[in-house]
């Protein structure tokens, strides 16, 4: 009975201790530019000086959808986690006119939430930029936008769609190439030879808005058969995010994502591989082998590109359109070395 | 027998002095009483804590006699003004403060003790930010701006449904709950809809502003 006593305060002392460094850094920020007040969500270990701001995806998604699976647990442990709502996104709210709406003061926006974060948290704070697929556009044109890369340490660009042309023509190769595989393999044989012989019919050198977004929609098809039979790993438990509870409204978050995502159609030309020999700090690119939403060759393409003396390229063989959650061990082993090393 | 027979007799002819009498000095009616108030536990997205303090200014009232079977069943409509002020919080995110007025059709079931509305109006949203705000300037300098919102024009829609304490008494206080629907204008550049659940209690207090009368018709 004794022992149990002590077990029980022992306990009660650990798990205490956890949930106060869980609040050690916990608040949010909003930065204010142009019309729009975004909140940036701070989580983990601000004393490491080193913060990774995450740049979601979309355009639709919210930063708090990152805080998400085991990637971030560690993550967190190490370094301060930004989540980011960008302009329209998440739970950003603001009155401004329809024409604000682009990439070039979205890449604003960004630079204002670099400099309120080194304001807030100190001039030696060292900023490592996470964006991931349209995270990746966007961080992609900060990175090629004069000389804005030189108030952040790195860049890390996962499954990042920085050339959405060469994307549309990359993904349909891949769509061939890879139900010709799985076909002959004996895997979801029907589904494939329908994957099949619609990428075939797509003309590679003309290829409509609309049928960008039918590429869009069948790369989660086509993950989806992988993930059935067992060819990506699939994601394993972590943090969720309440629907209910959490900070972000899912329907406001939903419908003023997606009007956002309209005004954005800009993007759909963006190609911004010719200018990636302008990127001069370090760069990690982490790419799913089987990513047919921005297949890995963009990833290469990148790499090739990029300036910098430091640079790796790192293709998860057993992942999709997100490594972190398909392999998040290695994924965050990755991070952690290249963050490791730049900071 | 006899007595049954009897009591159908004295409501027949309550029911008739009712509608004969629907012409007589309404100031008589006690169920004329003073604005009623509201209070409300207000969930933005239902889970979204808040609270809601309002009131309601009666245009019209028309009482409806039905006669079914042998009984008669009294159905009062109304026109309603509801003026009310809500706040809610998002963790994390937001305090929304919601001013709003509202037109509602409401049809009483005073037999059976309860009621239904539907009801539209205009309302304007103030949503402070929770946690610091910061600005960036021309010159790049960053710069706190205190107690920062922004404010939206906010109409809505709404189902209402309650239920009176007693019977054939709108002096009883309710119980009612309501779902709004509200339309966010101007909401990064768009209008955004978003909605909200309420669970409150309705009641008169001892004095206040009297309800509009009350006028009768039979069917």
């Amino acid at each position: 009975m004794k022992y149990l006593g002590i077990a029980l305060i022992l306990l009660t002392a650990v798990s205490c201790q956890k949930k106060a460094d869980d609040l050690a850094i916990q608040e949010t920020v909003f930065v204010r530019n142009n019309g729009a007040d975004m909140p940036v969500y701070i989580r983990g270990n601000i004393a490491s000086k080193v913060m990774i701001l995450v740049v979601h995806g979309g355009p639709g998604g919210n930063g708090l959808e990152y805080r998400s699976g085991r990637y971030v647990e560690a993550l967190e442990d190490k370094y301060a986690m930004a989540y980011w709502d960008q302009r329209g996104q998440g739970m950003s709210h603001g009155q401004y006119a329809a024409s604000h709406v682009n990439i070039e003061q979205m890449v604003d926006d960004l630079d204002a939430v670099v400099k309120v974060m080194k304001a807030k948290y100190g001039e030696d704070l060292s900023i490592v930029l996470l964006g991931h697929s349209w995270g990746g556009t966007l961080t992609a044109k900060y990175m090629i936008t004069e000389r804005l890369q030189d108030n952040v340490k790195a860049w890390i660009e996962a499954d990042g769609a920085h050339d959405i042309p060469k994307l549309n023509k990359d993904a349909t190769r891949m769509f061939i190439a890879e139900a010709n595989t799985q076909i002959a393999a004996g895997n979801s044989v029907d589904q494939w030879q329908a994957i099949l012989d619609w990428a075939s019919a797509i003309d590679t050198n003309n290829i409509s808005v609309d049928q960008g977004g039918e590429i869009n929609s069948k790369a989660y098809e086509a993950e989806g058969y992988l993930r059935n039979d067992g060819i990506l790993s699939s994601s394993s438990g972590g943090i969720t995010n309440s629907l209910f509870f959490g900070p972000t409204n899912p329907i406001i978050s939903g419908i003023s994502g997606n009007a956002t995502s309209n005004l954005l159609n800009e993007v759909e030309e963006l190609s911004m591989t010719d200018e990636l020999h302008k990127v001069t700090i370090p760069c990690l690119f982490l790419w799913g082998k089987y990513d047919f939403v921005v297949p890995p060759q963009l990833g290469v393409d990148a790499y090739n590109e990029v300036s910098s003396a430091q640079k790796k390229l790192v293709i998860f063989e057993s992942s999709g359109h997100s490594p972190m959650d398909n392999e998040w061990e290695k994924f965050t082993q990755e991070v952690i070395e290249f963050v490791d090393l730049v900071k | 027998m006899l007595n049954r027979k009897a009591g159908k007799m004295k409501k027949y002819v309550i029911v008739l002095g009712l509608v004969m009498g629907s012409g007589v000095a309404i100031s008589q009616d006690d169920r004329q009483t003073v604005m009623p108030v509201s209070v409300s536990y207000f969930g933005n997205f239902a889970t979204h804590p808040g609270v809601k303090i309002g009131t309601e200014y009666h245009l019209k009232h028309i009482s409806v006699l039905k006669e079914k079977k042998r009984k008669t069943k009294e159905l009062l409509k109304s026109r309603i003004i509801v003026p009310s002020m809500s706040v809610y919080a998002h963790p994390q995110t937001k305090v929304g403060w919601l001013s709003a007025v509202d037109f509602e059709l409401r049809r009483n079931n005073l037999s059976k003790g309860r009621f239904w509305g539907v009801g539209a109006g205009l309302g304007y949203l103030r949503q402070f930010n929770v946690g610091e705000t910061y600005v960036v300037d021309e010159s790049g300098s960053v710069k706190k701006a205190p107690l920062a919102s922004k404010g939206y024009f906010s109409p809505q829609t709404y189902l209402t449904y309650g239920k009176y304490f007693g019977k054939n008494d709108m002096k009883n206080k309710a119980l009612y709950s309501r779902l709004n629907v509200h339309y966010i204008f101007g909401y990064n550049a768009a209008m955004v809809p978003d909605f909200s659940l309420e669970l409150g209690m309705i009641w008169n207090p001892k004095w206040g502003i009297r309800r509009s009368q009350i006028k009768k018709k039979s069917t």
